[in-house]
């Protein structure tokens, strides 16, 4: 209810005007009713996650011409956004010629991974300098770091064509195409 | 139904709250763990963690709408007491 001047009074500060510092302070009952609706919430956050699921399953994908056999020498590597602009690849060339191509989105924080030398300076792997995470190169499992024990890096199916290098697909997650 | 003394009601609100709070706690793992799953490709388990975070969800605000219904009627007894002692 409010006064004359639109201020809002509540009906007990009428009666005990005497105010105290614990008379602000949030009581058992509201906290307890702002967490079953938080838990509402998150129930809600399941039933979206439910809901998105149902939708059918990825198509087919477009084939995009990344670039040339020449472009990229044994041992490098570069960036391509595969199969929409908002979702960016890593193309690899090896040290022993193969191309082999990932989303370049790690799964711990998102960081964008790289191919690099392992220490030793006998093999490769991609790396993530966020968290020091490491990829295996043959199919993106996490090795090392936090990806360890998160899903791996998904692998973007390649096909070799005029001596040119074409993205065609998505593999699922276990390197399966 | 039995009543319960003032001390008695604060630690089973309390009880309530740690209760609730844990609820939230695991539905908060379960919501995290079916994200991770979901991007990861595995829709399997979608279903069945959304029935458990609602049996969560229920089970919580079953125990505070029993309490709060609990409490409500016992200070009506209280009041309704009160107001005979003043008339007698």
């Amino acid at each position: 209810m409010s006064d004359e001047s639109g201020c809002v009074h509540e009906k007990w500060r009428e009666d005990f005007p005497i105010g105290k510092d614990a008379d602000e302070q949030i009581c058992r009952r509201d906290f307890i009713r702002f967490l079953t609706l938080v838990s509402g919430g998150l129930a809600l956050g399941n039933a979206s996650i439910w809901l998105k699921s149902l939708r059918p399953v990825e198509g087919t994908f477009d084939k995009l011409e990344v670039c040339k056999v020449t472009d990229l020498e044994p041992g490098s590597w570069t960036v391509f956004q595969y199969p929409d602009a908002k979702t960016p690849s890593i193309l690899i060339r090896r040290e022993s010629g193969e191309f082999v191509a990932f989303h370049q989105k790690c799964p711990h924080l998102a960081c964008p991974v790289s191919y690099e030398r392992s220490a030793d300076g006998r093999g490769e792997q991609i790396s993530c300098h966020c968290h020091n995470g490491k990829f295996d190169i043959n199919n993106g499992q996490g090795v090392a770091g936090p990806p360890r024990e998160l899903r791996p890096l998904r692998m973007v199916l390649l096909d070799i064509e005029n001596d040119r290098v074409f993205a065609t697909g998505l593999a699922d997650f276990g390197g399966k195409s | 139904m039995k009543r319960l003394t003032a001390s008695g009601s604060a630690a089973a609100a309390t009880a309530r709250l740690v209760i609730v709070a844990a609820l939230c706690a695991f539905q908060y793992w379960l919501l995290a763990t079916t994200i991770e799953s979901h991007h990861a490709g595995n829709h399997r388990i979608s279903l069945f963690t959304f029935i458990v975070s609602m049996i969560c969800f229920v089970s919580g605000a079953a125990l505070v709408v029993t309490g709060e219904t609990g409490e409500l009627a016992t200070r009506k007894i209280a009041s309704k007491k009160e107001g005979n002692q003043d008339d007698g």
